[in-house]
């Protein structure tokens, strides 16, 4: 199993100086990707998921004074050790990155054709002849109409779905080993967002690409994660295979997530779930448990002491929470998310 | 159900059109629509199909090209100087953005208050604060909270702070133009529930204008599909979701992925190839031809009508039959 492993971030934490104070972005975050897996990252906004992600990309970097502890492993090496030029050599060519925007991210006065070849005369010895072969090629891969003259284009001569795909097609140019996908479809509509997704389903399986995907949509990660990691308050509270995620889920958090996205595929009810009050302010994080406060299951134990994190039945299933530990499901039993307990 | 009801506000053949390089852009292509008392109306369609546009027709914002606006039987185009005013108390809109309405100089009792100060609807100062402490304790803020400026608060308090202002002229009539979609999904349902609420207790309508479908079956009592600047559906909210006949409301549905990975390895779906045509030069015909699984001859040569295929439920397509 670990030779496939491409990705391994371990106790990872990031802070960033305001003027309020020292903000706990990440604190202590460890995942892995192994080869040919989707991973998703979920969370709301401000827990901490772009920031483990930029951060595993190198885009923070112990020098600069925010990565406080924790390594980030790829290809054998700790990226959070290496200089700018060699997280240079990496981005774009190993790992790679599409973002939420589009339109933002693409460089407005150069035709898209440009744009893709960029990373690819940057990592390869080639011609531009070579280079434009190769994005002819990425655009025929992602299915794009017309490739030829779209190279041509510029981004504000495209659609929305187009443009993420020139971002994909971008990326995906060097074969990278990972590709981080940041919310690639929260400003999509909703019959692009589902080209989108098939496209980059389809895209794993040909290339081998490893993704890991962060957004807050359920419905996605559903879609498209073998495994996932759940976070909240810069820290990972559970994570495991996409099935246990979503049928056994063990920590109120994930209940909560879950049950705040209404199912199509479910009857209108009276009133929707919601997760009441909001995320703890991460400047002063709580002592105890982070989701503590807004955890209908609370105890007392969760206010003053963090739990520790729990290997749950199945494989890889791990939750950070009280209820998981031993002597708690004697006493009071399974807390499932159905909201009875089991015991 | 909504039959005996009366209609609130009836659009009547509305196009609303833009002039832009390279023609006409026509936004609204003819809109028939009705919104009753104390109901919900969804209208949902994907970005440029026309609705925040049909919504801000609605307030009085844009003057349709053709047809009627019509408010409780008046067209709100022939009003007087003081009817519009009045219109304004009638009608209110909370915007998308919850960042972005509010003024960040201003702190939010002010900012709650500025309707009710333009209508003179206060005696007095020590009246106007009463008012601005129940409003805010309505939506569910603390009274500590109106001497705060905006940047103080999260994204769901702001927009409470947006449907405390919108309340605050008790108006028959509000626009929710994607309220929750710039909200985290716990806070999603908070706002949805608030919503929900204060129309059980206060009885106004809502436009509840929207591209997520799976919240807009919690709130709505009935539910138009736009695309391309008309509607192609509209039903009894569940109708939309169990008995839907337009293939553009069946690919719609079918696009939005379900929070169950079992449920979507399983699931059958329509997966509609290209992008919404630009509404510069439509295509005679059906608008959605070009992306319909199910087009045929008929599609391209004549335009459907919206027909009634069931009680309330109508449907603008030929193979809807």
């Amino acid at each position: 199993m670990s030779d496939t492993r491409i990705l391994d971030v371990r106790d990872l934490r990031v802070t960033f100086d305001t003027m309020q104070g020292s903000v706990q972005a990440v604190r202590g975050v460890s995942f892995h990707v192994d080869a040919g897996e989707t991973i998703g990252i979920v969370g709301e906004s401000g827990c901490g998921k772009s920031v483990t992600v930029k951060t595993a990309l190198g885009l923070n970097s112990r020098s600069s004074g925010s990565v406080k502890g924790g390594q980030v492993l790829f290809e054998g090496k700790d990226i959070l050790d290496l200089d700018d030029r060699a997280i240079r050599d990496i981005l774009g060519n190993r790992m790679s990155m599409i973002f939420q925007d589009p339109f933002t991210y693409l460089n407005p006065t150069m035709p898209v054709g440009r744009q893709i070849t960029e990373s690819y005369l940057r990592h390869h010895k080639a011609t531009r002849k070579e280079a434009e072969e190769k994005a002819l090629q990425i655009l025929r891969l992602i299915s794009l109409p017309n490739p030829e003259a779209t190279l041509r284009r510029y981004p504000h001569q495209l659609s929305g779905g187009m443009r993420q795909r020139i971002m994909i097609a971008m990326a995906l140019i060097c074969s990278p080993a990972v590709l981080f996908a940041d919310e690639p479809t929260t400003a999509l509509d909703v019959t692009i967002q589902a080209q989108i997704i098939d496209l980059m389903n389809d895209l794993k399986e040909k290339t081998g690409t490893s993704i890991v995907l962060i957004t807050h949509d359920m419905g996605v990660v559903a879609k498209m994660a073998d495994r996932i990691y759940v976070m909240y308050a810069g820290k990972i509270v559970e994570e495991g295979d996409a099935d246990t995620i979503f049928h056994r889920p063990r920590h109120p958090y994930t209940f909560g997530l879950l049950d705040s996205v209404p199912r199509l595929d479910e009857r209108t009810q009276d009133e929707l779930h919601s997760i009441p009050g909001m995320p703890p302010d991460l400047i002063a994080p709580p002592e105890g448990c982070p989701f503590a406060r807004r955890c209908r299951y609370a105890m007392k134990i969760c206010e003053r002491v963090a739990p520790p994190e729990i290997q749950m039945k199945e494989d890889g299933h791990v939750c950070s929470c009280w209820l998981c530990e031993e002597h708690c499901i004697q006493r009071r039993g399974e807390v499932t998310r159905e909201g009875g307990v089991r015991v | 159900m909504s039959e005996e009801k009366k209609a609130i506000l009836e659009l009547r053949d509305v196009h609303t059109h833009f002039k832009v390089p390279g023609g006409i852009l026509k936004a609204v292509g003819g809109v028939d629509l009705t919104i009753h008392e104390g109901e919900t109306l969804g209208l949902v369609g994907e970005s440029g199909c026309g609705k925040s546009t049909l919504g801000k027709t609605i307030l009085r914002l844009i003057r349709p090209a053709q047809g009627q606006v019509l408010f409780e039987g008046r067209d709100i185009w022939t009003y007087s100087r003081r009817e519009r005013k009045q219109y304004t108390l009638s009608v209110q809109m909370i915007f998308q953005d919850p960042y972005a309405c509010l003024d960040p100089l201003s702190v939010i009792g002010d900012t709650v208050a500025e309707g009710m100060d333009v209508h003179h609807l206060n005696s007095s100062k020590n009246a106007r604060a009463q008012e601005i402490l129940r409003l805010l304790s309505d939506v569910g803020l603390d009274q500590s909270h109106a001497s705060r400026f905006p940047h103080e608060f999260s994204g769901g308090q702001r927009q409470r702070v947006g449907i405390a202002r919108a309340l605050s002229l008790s108006p028959k009539l509000i626009v929710c133009d994607e309220p929750i979609s710039a909200l985290d999904v716990s806070i999603q349902a908070q706002v949805i529930n608030l919503l929900k609420r204060l129309q059980k207790e206060m009885g106004m309508a809502y436009l509840f204008i929207t591209h997520d479908l799976s919240m807009v079956r919690q709130i709505s009592s009935r539910i138009a599909v736009m695309y391309l600047g008309k509607i192609v559906e509209i039903a009894p909210s569940e109708d939309i979701y169990l008995s839907n006949r337009h293939p553009y409301t069946q690919a719609l549905l079918s696009a939005i992925p379900i929070a169950d990975p079992a449920v979507e390895k399983t699931r059958q779906r329509i997966v509609l190839s290209g992008d919404v045509p630009s509404p510069v030069n439509l295509p005679k015909g059906c608008a959605f031809q070009g992306r319909c699984p199910r087009v045929c001859d008929r599609c391209r040569q004549s335009e459907p009508v919206l027909r009634e295929v069931a009680p309330g439920h109508q449907v603008a397509c030929h193979l809807a039959e």
